[in-house]
């Protein structure tokens, strides 16, 4: 029986790769990534450099590197806490119906009534700069989406016959929720939560960009990405690898939550 | 088949092969089929799901996903002319003009959003070049001739509005707009109600009557061509193992499994408590095995069975079998 | 009738009703709400060990009012008894010991089975949530449930998605059975299989009956199919229970024309080409209120029919129809 898939084995290798890369980043590269040395900005990848440098002449590869660090938390608040509330409250309205779905489609009609950004941007005038508010923010209005997301696929699989049956059987909601359904809805909110992680990355580093986040000199993906935008011309390197760090990042986790979807489906295998 | 009757025919499926590539091997869905319908008849073909049915009646149409289909050998003539070796221009001007089909499930044969009437008559647009207002004519006279009351009214309805057995009856009219020589229905019926069935069935008959046009009914349930076909074709494991006139196949199956088919059906006109079901399961397409397909599963299999290779041959006039041993069918 | 056994199962004049969902306009126009009457006023009782056919075309209201029985639909009027007891009954332990003695079996076999487990799995999830057998137990019943639905061993470790529609539908049954009920409740177990493997499951349904003295209410489209395996027989017309009695009374005498209707339709394994009428496509037609609900479809309406709602007539003790003219 097939209990580790090849996603799982292949995420949570990609993962380990690049959290170690975090960790270990001052002992992976000679310099820091703060120091400014304008005798070297702007040099292509090379011998030296080896994903080059940016106009502050600071080497690209250690600013990814430890970039790690702060990128990881920022995804973990923004994209997948939002994901497992949002996805359990969905799941949930979708299989018991009634007054808890009409209020939370309430909620989530009213909030996705309003443009992404401009919601943010007035919670955080609310709740003040601040990377963790940031979060907050983000994910006051990010687990909506995955609520829809679940809650509509939890509609059509909620009619099927085997969670009637698993409800004839007298088995309580919540194991029917996250032993039967959960593991056959789950899909494409991971798939969702790929594009979602990259989206909010790059979020944030506007946000950062507008002062309200992350302050400048702190390596980071998305605002590496904002700064090469400007040198596309020049110096395309500079965008490169934070950009491919973050999508990479991205294909992990979500290979990880594939993988770990087809764990909770066997998960009750015993003896079998 | 009797020279006399190739005169007649209007289709001629000749030795058909067709196989799906796939993962682990291919899957034979039709071996070696033939057949022929004449003009003005019905031809019932039956077996049991996945037999190949649907394969066959696409095939015929050109209609199968290539890859992952393929049609490795035969020949399908139509009024003459092999219909595989045509170009795919002329291919589509047969479809729906000469040779039309019905599908199963009248829920997802029509689109949701545009109105039934338009529908019906698109074909007649395309392949008659009918203007807008003339096909709007032509349709609701359709739509009256498939029995639905208030056509004129009704043919701006969109499919959401109309049940299952009235679809079914626009997706006939559909069928029919271009006045078709042949008219393939793969299940019409199945997912209609018994009594909406025999509406249905009794609409194509009639149809068909008033047209002389011929037909391929297919089913899985021998009781539905039982009352509408002039001939049936039994099809196992994409085999026909029995062909013939449909009194003398039913009133004298020469093939174990038409028998089976028989007598595993519920029936209202003896006093039967016990059915006596078809043991085992057909056999994997994937892995065909030589001799007859249907040994593992037949009560009168003997050791011949399993290597001799099978074909259908005449039993009586016009009557074919596919059993090694089709006098001891009984 | 003779009220020598108790009854298992009495349903009650019940109604079942779904609120038809209501679109923007009319809140704006604050239309009432109005509902779908699924199921109106059936009268049913089953004893232990009678297996009765529920008969009618589909949207009639017989999944509606099989799932009642099940609890899974709530009942907008009248009551349904379970050894004599309501269902909704508040004595500790109730709905538990419901839940374990009456099943359902479902009609598609291809979404009846979680996609994720295998039959195993299925099956000692009911045996371990149920505590059936003692844990270490569980394998050995597993194994005996899939031996009484005629599956082989070899198959326990399999996924859904790797057998086909009737071996699935033996699964359904083995895990309805895993509880060990006394009554399973059969929505059209056998309407998406073919022919010959709907015979094998009738046969097994018939064996089981026999030997596990189980009560059955099956559920079907086609009298030809609960006529294997019916004592008794009710036929079920837009929510309305139009004729009940046993199978002889249903097959040789049958005095609704609705009945009759189905019974015709039934084709028959005889070749012979019948000229046919194209009949309109009247399932569309509304019946008058107040009025017989057949009579847009029946042969023999009459005035009166459209005009007065025909009462039930009792045409034996184990015989109702619901026909003006059923009494003769
Ligand atoms: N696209 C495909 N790829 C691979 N195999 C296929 C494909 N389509 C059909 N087959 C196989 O071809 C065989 C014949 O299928 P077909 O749909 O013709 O059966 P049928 O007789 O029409 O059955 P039913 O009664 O269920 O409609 C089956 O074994 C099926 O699995
Ligand atoms: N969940 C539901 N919500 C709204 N209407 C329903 C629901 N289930 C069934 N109905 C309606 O109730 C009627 C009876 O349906 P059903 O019991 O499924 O019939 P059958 O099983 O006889 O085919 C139909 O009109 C159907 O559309
Ligand atoms: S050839 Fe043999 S196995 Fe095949 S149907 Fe005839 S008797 Fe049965
Ligand atoms: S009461 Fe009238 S309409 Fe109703 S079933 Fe009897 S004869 Fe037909
Ligand atoms: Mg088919
Ligand atoms: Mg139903």
């Amino acid at each position: 029986m097939r209990r580790w898939s090849p996603s799982l084995w292949i995420g949570i290798g990609l993962l380990a790769v690049i959290v170690l890369a975090g960790l270990f980043a001052p002992w992976l590269t000679p310099y820091d990534p703060l120091r400014q040395d304008y005798g070297a900005a702007l040099r292509p990848p090379g011998p030296g450099h080896w994903f080059g440098t940016d106009s502050l002449g600071r080497d690209i590869f250690t600013r990814s590197l430890y970039a790690i660090r702060t990128d990881l938390v920022i995804g973990f608040w923004t994209t997948y806490v939002p994901m497992v509330v949002g996805v359990l409250l969905g799941a949930y309205a979708g299989l018991v119906r009634g007054w808890f779905d009409t209020v939370l489609m309430r909620v989530i009609d009213t909030a996705l009534a309003f443009p992404f950004l401009v919601l943010i941007i007035v919670i955080l005038a609310i709740l003040g700069p601040g990377t963790q508010n940031i979060y907050i923010a983000v994910f006051l209005v990010g687990w909506t989406m995955y609520a829809r997301l679940a809650r509509a696929e939890m509609l059509v699989e909620g009619g099927k016959d085997y969670i009637l049956a698993a409800r004839t059987l007298g088995y309580p909601t919540s194991r029917i929720l996250l032993r039967h359904a959960l593991p056959n809805i789950i899909g494409s909110s991971i798939v969702f939560s790929m594009s979602d992680f990259v989206l909010n990355i790059l979020l944030v580093s506007g946000l950062s960009f507008l002062g309200l986040g992350v302050p400048a000199p702190t390596p980071e993906w998305g605002a590496m990405v904002a700064e090469g935008k400007d040198f596309m011309q020049q110096a395309w390197w500079i965008s490169t690898l934070p950009g491919l760090m973050i999508v990479v990042t991205g294909v992990a986790l979500a290979l990880l939550g594939d993988g770990l979807t087809h764990r909770l489906g066997d998960r009750h295998v015993t003896g079998g | 088949m009797s020279p006399a009757a190739d005169a007649g025919a209007l289709l001629r499926v000749e030795a058909l092969e067709i196989a799906f590539r796939v993962r682990g091997g291919d899957v034979l869905a039709t071996r070696g089929v033939s057949f022929e319908v004449r003009q003005g008849e019905t031809l019932g073909l039956v077996g049991e799901s996945g037999s190949g049915k649907s394969v066959l009646c696409r095939a015929l149409l050109r209609l199968l996903p290539s890859p992952p289909a393929q049609i490795r050998g035969g020949r399908v003539l139509f009024d003459g002319v092999d219909l595989l070796a045509l170009p795919e221009a002329r291919m589509r001007e047969i479809r729906g003009t000469d040779i039309a089909m019905v599908f199963q499930n009248p829920m997802t044969s029509l689109s949701p959003v545009w109105p039934i009437g338009d529908q019906v008559t698109e074909g007649l647009r395309i392949h008659r070049g009918l203007s807008k207002s003339a096909a709007r004519d032509r349709g609701v006279e359709l739509l009256r001739a498939i029995g639905i009351p208030d056509a004129a009214r009704r043919y701006d309805d969109h499919p959401s509005q109309w049940s299952g057995g009235m679809l079914q009856r626009a997706v006939i009219a559909m069928a029919m707009a271009c006045g078709p020589r042949l008219l393939l229905a793969d299940e019409p019926t199945t997912a209609l109600d018994v009594t909406i069935q025999e509406q249905i069935l009794a609409l194509l008959a009639d149809l068909q009557a008033k047209n002389g046009m011929a037909m391929v009914l297919v089913s899985h349930d021998i009781g539905v061509v039982a009352e509408t076909c002039d001939r049936i074709a039994v099809m196992y494991a994409g085999t026909l193992v029995e062909t013939g006139p449909a009194a003398e196949v039913l009133g004298n199956p020469r093939h174990p499994y038409t028998l089976g088919l028989m007598r595993s059906s519920p029936r209202m006109d003896e006093h039967a408590t016990r059915l006596q079901p078809i043991p085992g399961q057909p056999p994997d397409l994937a892995r065909p095995a030589p001799g007859c397909p249907f040994v593992e599963r037949c009560t009168f299999a003997r050791d011949a069975c399993r290597h001799e290779s099978v074909r259908l041959r005449e039993v009586a006039p016009g009557h074919a079998s596919a059993c090694l041993f089709p006098e001891s069918v009984v | 009738m003779t009220v020598a056994a108790a009854p298992l199962l009495t349903v009650r004049d019940v109604h079942v009703r779904f609120a038809k969902p209501r679109g923007l306009v009319d809140l704006l126009l604050r239309r009432p709400a109005s509902a779908v009457r699924a199921v109106e006023g059936a009268n049913l009782a089953l004893l232990p060990g009678e297996t009765l056919g529920l008969v009618g075309e589909s949207g009639s209201g017989k999944t509606t009012l099989g799932r009642a029985i099940l609890g899974i639909h709530r009942v907008a009027e009248g009551d349904i008894l379970y050894r004599g007891r309501a269902m909704g009954d508040p004595m500790p332990d109730w709905q538990q010991r419901l839940r374990r003695e009456v099943q359902m079996v479902f009609q598609d076999p291809y979404s009846s089975l979680n996609p994720r487990m295998t039959i195993a799995q299925t099956l000692a999830e009911v045996l371990r949530f149920h505590r059936v057998v003692p844990t270490d137990g569980v394998d050995d019943e597993v194994k005996r449930l899939l031996d009484v639905v005629g599956l082989p061993q070899t198959m326990a470790t399999r996924y859904p998605r790797a057998m086909s529609g009737g071996q699935r539908q033996r699964v359904g049954l083995a895990r309805a059975l895993a509880v060990r009920p006394s009554l399973l409740v059969l929505d059209e177990p056998v309407a998406a299989l073919d022919v010959s493997i709907q015979a094998q499951i009738l046969n097994l349904l018939a064996d089981l009956r026999e030997a596990l003295g189980l009560s059955m209410l099956f559920v079907a489209h086609d009298l030809s199919v609960v006529r294997h395996v019916s004592d008794r027989v009710a036929v079920m017309y837009r929510g309305r229970l139009v004729e009940q009695g046993t199978r002889d009374e249903i097959f040789t005498a049958p005095a609704h024309p609705y009945t009759r209707m189905l019974l015709t339709a039934v084709p028959q394994l005889v070749a012979r080409k019948r000229a046919r009428v194209v009949q309109p496509a009247t399932e569309m037609t509304e019946a008058t209120a107040g009025g017989c609900p057949f009579a847009p479809r029946c042969p023999q309406a009459v005035d009166r029919c459209r005009a007065e709602a025909p009462a039930e007539v009792r045409l034996s003790p184990t015989h109702i129809a619901a026909c003006h003219f059923a009494g003769g």
